[in-house]
């Protein structure tokens, strides 16, 4: 079926499709409406979950992990200081490896209060062990919400998983999107669809709350590390699959448009990568070699992948909607630097601030930031950190 | 693709317009997309949304700056020259209003080839009572464009609406159709973003203005800002001095103050900052006010 759907409508699309036992959200701001669409669709009988309206988030990641541990699919969502209110627990989920989806409409936290749009809350969750997964319009929302399920749950992961979509400029965009039948989702699942409580310990179905330390702690950390590594090739797989079944292909961890050329590489995250794929092809027709890297799997991160992509470009040009505090950069940007250092030959590296605070990233400003990169190409100084908010 | 912004008043139902419009394109087998702004919008204020829709799939993930189409949902809002920003010459508004507001538009530097019109709050007034002028202007759209049949507008408006309300927004969509007029104009077509920015050289970004304060702990006495929430009126309280009885209740109900007792000890409102919510005229004990039309006020 094809609808006009919303980021949020087409995530809760995904979510009553998937028909999880348990879903528990705190319904209040900094909620979005992705809340209240499930809670319609539960209220007219099409999704038959346990539907918990908790007075916290805090509470909702509690509820939904306590869930899982006893064989249940779960669900939550939430969006700016109500992901750093559920941080406690949403470490502990990961701690434990507890398979959990949760859709994070990403926003500003409190600084200066304020629930614009950003990247900014999910930063916060980069350390804790969680998937971070980041789709870049509806359709995609909707398809990497079912795969995450498929992730989650899988037998050589068993992880929590974040679907982290930009606020309003996907949660509140709405666009043409394919509502895939329950038939072909059931089908999707179906690898899944046996699993009952989650383990550590081989051949046992146990799970508990470990209040260890020393060698015994370490050892869970070193196999959270492991499994993260791990989704790198799982993740490929079950995006494989989902093509044979839905007929739509992802890129993996990174997307990639007109890169194989590509001298000048814009990189980012999320809703930008279509608005800054039409730069692309307006600087490729006057012979400007661009292209674009798209994070899409922002935890684990793509080290290996994105050094090899970085390996020899000119210039990397990076637009990042959430700053790094204390390294006077975008998250993106710094992580980069991280990846290139593993890289052969080492393009510039640029980095532009925008769409931060609900701010549009538009047209005219990744020309912008197009322009300032070759500027610095043929030898003029200009800073690393550009911030194009104000142009 | 082509690109259009709407132009609405809180409650009016712009962001529900550009949606059913979008489910109408998609009806179709086209692609759409929409994307409001959001801010402090109440009823009233001034709101806009943006429109695409394209054969193909649509990328873009920002605002529209440079609108083909402009359909504007309330004819209070003609007069304000931000509305064209960035209006393509040679392309078509739509918009609520009557012959004489097509004279409003002309006199902005904008130049349409089509200005279509329908008295839309005339025919919502009639068939609701209300300034929702929303499905009236997805009717004069089809009229004045012929990009969507009129029976795809149907199927959505469908979808938004049931019983007696989807009965009126029928009539709305079919009223809207019929009476529209529609006005053509000799305007060539300025071609958009013919300037390749990422060719110039450039050095730096332009660096972020003085803000009203730094931190929290500068004096901002004189600095705050002062919405003149007039601007969101549609109708207006009028006092009907006979009626009145000098009570003052009024004053104590209007939720922005602004009401003050004047000459001759009578209570009137303060129309710079009057908003048009009607809580004066319902709490009246001797039922003195009247909330009128604007556009029956000038
Ligand atoms: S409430 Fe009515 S009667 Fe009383 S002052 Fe106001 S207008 Fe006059
Ligand atoms: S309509 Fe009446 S109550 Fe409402 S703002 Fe105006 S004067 Fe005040």
């Amino acid at each position: 079926m094809i609808k006009v759907l919303s980021g949020n409508k087409a995530a809760a699309h995904a979510v009553r499709l998937v028909n999880p036992d348990v879903i528990a959200m705190y319904p209040i701001t900094p909620q979005t409406p992705l809340a209240e669409e499930i809670a319609a669709f539960h209220a007219d009988g099409l999704l038959d979950a346990e539907m918990i309206e908790v007075e916290g988030e805090h509470t909702a990641m509690s509820a939904v992990m306590s869930a899982s541990v006893a064989g249940g699919r779960v669900f939550t969502s939430t969006s700016s200081w109500g992901l750093e209110y559920m941080g406690e627990m949403c470490m502990l989920c990961a701690g434990m490896r507890i398979p959990a989806v949760m859709v994070d409409v990403t926003r500003e936290t409190s600084s200066i209060r304020g629930v614009c749009g950003s990247r900014q809350d999910i930063m916060s969750v980069r350390d804790y062990g969680w998937i971070q997964l980041e789709p870049a319009n509806c359709q995609e929302i909707l398809d990497t919400v079912l795969m995450a399920y498929r992730l989650s749950e899988d037998a050589r992961i068993l992880n929590p998983v974040l679907v982290a979509y930009d606020g309003f400029f996907l949660s509140h965009q709405y666009e043409r999107v394919e509502i895939p039948t329950k038939e072909q989702v059931d089908r999707f699942l179906a690898p899944v669809a046996e699993r009952h409580g989650t383990t550590f310990m081989k051949d046992k179905n146990l799970q508990f709350c470990p209040s260890i330390s020393g060698l015994e702690f370490a050892n869970y950390r070193y196999q959270s590390l492991q499994t993260l590594e791990r989704v790198k090739s799982v993740f490929p797989e079950i995006e494989k699959e989902f093509e044979e079944i839905f007929g739509r292909s992802y890129g993996g961890a990174v997307d990639k448009y007109r890169t194989d050329d590509a001298e000048i590489l814009f990189l980012t995250a999320g809703s930008a990568a279509g608005t800054i794929e039409t730069v692309v092809d307006r600087a490729r027709e006057r012979g400007i070699k661009a292209g674009l890297a798209r994070i899409k799997m922002f935890r684990p991160y793509p080290r290996q992948e994105m050094a090899a992509l970085l390996d020899g470009r000119k210039a990397v040009a990076t637009i990042d909607r959430s700053i790094c505090l204390g390294w006077n950069c975008g998250h993106l940007h710094m992580e980069a630097l991280a990846a290139v250092s593993d890289a052969a030959q080492k393009p510039l590296m640029l980095d532009f601030i925008d769409g931060i605070a609900s701010t549009d990233i538009t047209i005219d400003h990744i020309e912008k930031a197009l322009a300032i990169t070759r500027t610095a190409l043929a030898g003029h100084e200009v800073q690393e950190t550009n911030w194009l908010i104000w142009e | 693709m082509s690109e259009m912004r709407l132009h609405g008043r809180g409650g009016q139902g712009t962001v529900m317009a550009a949606q059913m419009l979008a489910g109408a394109f998609v009806e179709g087998g086209k692609y759409a997309s929409v994307f409001p702004t959001y801010g402090i919008e109440r009823r009233g204020s001034a709101v806009l949304a943006f429109a695409r829709f394209s054969d193909e799939p649509i990328r873009e993930k920002t605002r529209v700056y440079y609108p083909e189409y402009l359909l504007v949902l309330d004819p209070s809002l003609l007069s304000k020259s931000d509305i064209y920003n960035g209006f393509i010459g040679g392309g078509t508004i739509i918009c609520c209003g009557t012959e004489k507001d097509v004279e409003t538009i002309r006199r902005f530097p904008v130049r349409p080839s089509r200005i279509a019109v329908v008295d839309g709050i005339r025919i919502t007034v009639e068939l609701t009572g209300t300034n929702i002028t929303n499905v009236v202007m997805l009717g004069a759209f089809a009229r004045a464009t012929g990009l969507v049949p009129l029976e795809y507008l149907r199927t959505s408006v469908k979808e938004a609406f049931h019983g007696r309300i989807l009965e009126k927004n029928l009539e709305a969509l079919q009223r809207g159709y019929n009476e529209t007029k529609v006005f053509d104009f000799e305007a060539e077509r300025s071609d958009v973003r013919q300037e390749m920015v990422f060719e110039k050289e450039k050095y730096a970004c332009e660096a972020p203005p003085e803000t009203a304060y730094e931190a929290a702990w500068t004096l901002t006495n004189d600095r705050y800002l002062i919405i003149r929430t007039g601007e969101w009126r549609f109708k207006r309280p009028v006092v009907d001095r006979d009626g009145c009885k000098k009570c003052g209740w009024c004053q104590i109900y209007c939720p922005t103050h602004c009401i003050h007792q004047g000459e001759a000890g009578y209570y009137l409102p303060d129309l710079e900052y009057c908003k048009g919510c009607g809580i004066c005229a319902n709490e009246c004990p001797a039922m003195a006010i009247q909330m009128k039309l604007e556009e029956d006020c000038k």
